[in-house]
């Protein structure tokens, strides 16, 4: 074997590119990969010069797009698309709606009997019955009000809601009528139906208590330039430094948490830090929250004014990936070379260059770059599909402590340790770029 | 200007024109000039058919050097090239200023655009591009001759690929031309460990499995090998330049290390070693191995070409 590395000759740009564009014949082809593997020179030459092509295509697509507007029959009907899709919204939006306003009436009929003492007149109560009865007897209720003493009745009320609520006379009769026509469905409330001022509560009251605490600003603070500069920080996400405000916990946010934005940043600065928890959590939903979210926030509001502090912990299981050196080490034949730091068998069969640990979960990424997700502490692994660009190479968990938390909860009773509010899986890649995970599966770009 | 199919190329051609007197087919010729669209920017079809016989040629229309092509062979050699490409650069090689003209409209921004890209940097960008373009336009000479680097364009792939390869040549070596003398204190000499003399016979050993199995690889894998763990490089720029599916060269990476690995076992337990012994000595720490993989990987072989790397 000759072990010179430095070849005297090399493929002309001709066959270079000829190559790169697959325009060779078989045979020539092999001589170029053949040179390729040992040139240096060349796979730099090749690898800059798709690289060049690759950003210039990047550049050439959206002009074409832009030119390329007029022609096929396919253009025209794509405009057909935007109103499809407001249409699609709109459908969709009036389920949710509808299915939330039925969740209210449910929250209603709850709520009221335990605010309205026993004795006093009902006035939808016979309204109610009456509609059932005429659904018996007639069919469907009449969308129409009766038009005796409860359709006074609801015309006063009317005026006590237009008055209270600032609604219009129509809309405030609409609404009464809605509510009249609900109690048809739900007998509930026809039994138990509010008096006047009863009545004005079953407008106002809507459902759970409001998800952020917005009379005034002592649960949260003003994190300015200086301190988010002058904190130390692991790296880029500035959601991390909200958490570290009083009053703050992760657990917030009861859904997946959505990664911050450029446009956040914005928002920690000029705004207290209940409003950047809120950000961080945009699609919780009022009837989704759960007792403990409820328990949660009112803890926080307790404790928010003693100072309390969450504090976060970051957990690093990572084995550095070595890097090619002058000498001419191999990183990818040192497979076994470290046998103490190997830390799971990969269903690839390469070692693990990094993984992380949250409750049952672990991360491990193999010297490939492939990512493995194991919910059994290294049992069994499942590949996770690829979300981000490049190769992996790093990944940490970084789990938030909420001391202070613990400590509010157990004002009353033993003082408990920390509890972890969230778990957050972060992957690094070897442009140094960072996506995020809650469960390991599903990764967003940071 | 332009040909009917009634007229005679060799009458249009003009005087002097020796494409159909060296064997170049009439009716292959007028529809080539057709194809090629030349005449939008100025070419004649004297030129063109001039340029059309140097092609052929020089390259013997793809054939083997004495073989004789037919005009069947003739015609596929001709449409298996990128016949606009190839005929603007000749013309402009030739000095033919309309193709010139045509040229700059065409490349001079797409040049300036990839040297930038290339280079990552405008100010090193622009000065490449200038220096590539100035040389295009023939500028240096040789023995009293311009010399332009259009005429080594073959036609076989784009011309804005060539361009874009040839400027990635020339920033490649003059950066390794500027960053060959690498200054000596930075290499740390590793310190001399005196335990592992007993271990010395498998070291040795694992060596030599290494440097086989490694010498086993063909010329494909050895082309991953290097990209993916000397260079750096990602799946998806390894994917780019074979024309395959990242997941592809995943795939074939992981069969590619994982078939080495079993080589060198294998080798290890033909050289006498027992299995367990042999997966022990895989497990020995790399930086006592003698090795630089490297040149492992980039052993030379029989060139068969001809461009000579800058001085």
């Amino acid at each position: 074997m000759n072990s010179t590395s430095q070849l005297d000759f090399h493929p002309d740009a001709e066959s270079l590119n000829a190559f790169a564009e697959k325009a060779l014949p078989e045979r020539e082809r092999g001589q170029i990969v053949a040179h390729l593997a040992e040139c240096g020179r060349c796979r730099q030459v090749i690898f800059l010069a798709r690289q060049a092509a690759a950003e210039m295509e990047v550049e050439a697509v959206p002009a074409a797009r832009a030119a390329g507007r007029s022609g096929s029959w396919l253009s025209d009907w794509r405009l057909a698309f935007v109103p499809a899709a407001a249409l699609a919204t709109v459908v969709g939006l009036a389920f949710l709606f509808q299915g939330r306003h039925e969740e209210t009436r449910t929250e209603m009929a709850r709520a009221v009997p335990q605010s309205v003492p026993h004795g006093e007149a009902s006035v939808a109560k016979p309204a109610a019955k009456e509609r059932v009865i005429a659904g018996k007897t007639q069919g469907p209720a009449s969308p129409v009000p009766a038009k005796n003493s409860e359709g006074d009745e609801s015309a006063h009320l009317a005026d006590l809601i237009d008055r209270d609520a600032g609604l219009s006379h129509a809309e405030a009769n609409g609404k009464i009528q809605s509510t009249a026509a609900g109690a048809a469905y739900v007998p509930a409330p026809a039994e138990v139906a509010p008096p006047r001022a009863a009545a004005t509560e079953s407008v106002t009251v809507t459902a759970a208590p409001p998800l952020l605490q917005s009379e005034n600003a002592s649960a949260g603070q003003v994190i300015d330039t200086d301190k988010i500069n002058a904190t130390p920080l692991n790296g880029r996400n500035w959601v991390y430094i909200a958490q570290l405000t009083a009053g703050q916990n992760s657990s917030a946010a009861p859904s997946a948490p959505q990664p911050p934005t450029a446009g956040m940043r914005q928002r920690v600065t000029g705004t207290n830090s209940s409003n950047t928890t809120a950000a961080y959590a945009p699609k919780a939903k009022m009837d989704e929250m759960t007792e403990r979210d409820q328990a949660s926030r009112k803890a926080r509001a307790g404790y928010a004014g003693s100072g309390g502090a969450s504090t976060s912990h970051m957990k690093k299981n990572a084995m550095p990936r070595s890097s090619y050196d002058a000498g001419g080490q191999m990183p990818a034949l040192q497979f076994e070379a470290a046998p103490e730091a190997k830390p799971a068998a990969l269903p690839s069969g390469l070692t693990a260059v990094s993984t992380a640990t949250a409750d049952n979960r672990t991360l491990a990424i193999d010297q490939a770059g492939a990512l493995f997700l194991s919910n059994d502490s290294g049992s069994h692994w499942e590949s996770v599909a690829q979300q981000w660009s490049g190769r992996a190479v790093d990944v940490i968990s970084l789990q938030f402590m909420n001391g202070s938390a613990a400590a509010a909860g157990s004002s009353g009773g033993a003082a408990a340790a920390p509890a972890p509010a969230a778990e957050v899986f972060e992957l690094r890649n070897d442009k140094n770029l960072t996506w995020v995970s809650m469960d390991g599966k599903t990764w967003t770009a940071q | 200007v332009g040909i009917t199919p009634t007229q005679s190329v060799e009458n249009t051609a003009g005087p002097g024109i020796p494409a159909v007197a060296m064997g170049l087919d009439a009716g292959l010729l007028a529809e080539l000039w057709r194809d090629c669209e030349a005449v939008g920017w100025g070419l004649e079809l004297g030129e063109f058919s001039e340029i059309l016989v140097r092609i052929g040629t020089e390259q013997n229309y793809g054939l083997a050097a004495l073989e004789i092509a037919s005009r069947r062979q003739q015609a596929e050699f001709f449409r298996g090239l990128r016949l606009g490409d190839l005929v603007l650069a000749r013309a402009c090689a030739n000095g033919n200023e309309r193709a010139w003209e045509r040229f700059v409209a065409l490349y001079r921004q797409t040049l300036l655009r990839a040297a930038i890209a290339i280079t990552g940097s405008e100010t090193l960008g622009s000065e490449l591009a200038d220096q590539l373009y100035a040389e295009l336009y023939g500028l240096t000479e040789r023995d009293g001759k311009r010399r332009c680097p259009l005429e080594s364009y073959r036609g076989r792939g784009s011309l804005i690929g060539w361009l874009r390869t040839t400027l990635a040549q020339r920033f490649v070596d003059h950066h390794r031309r500027s960053h060959r003398e690498q200054p000596l204190e930075e290499f740390d000499a590793p310190a001399v460990d005196p335990a592992p003399a007993a271990a010395a016979d498998e070291i040795t050993a694992l060596s030599k499995a290494i440097e086989e199995a490694l010498g086993r690889q063909e010329a494909e894998e050895r082309f991953l090998l290097a990209a993916y763990y000397l260079d750096g490089r990602t799946l998806l720029e390894i994917a780019q330049v074979l024309s395959v599916h990242e997941a592809t060269v995943s795939r074939r990476l992981r069969r590619v290390t994982d078939g080495l690995r079993k080589q060198v076992l294998r080798n290890l337990q033909d050289a006498g070693l027992s299995r367990r012994a042999a997966e022990e000595a895989l497990g020995a720490d790399p930086r006592d191995l003698d090795l630089n993989l490297k040149k492992l990987l980039q052993y030379s072989q029989a060139d068969a070409f001809q461009e000579k790397a800058a001085p």
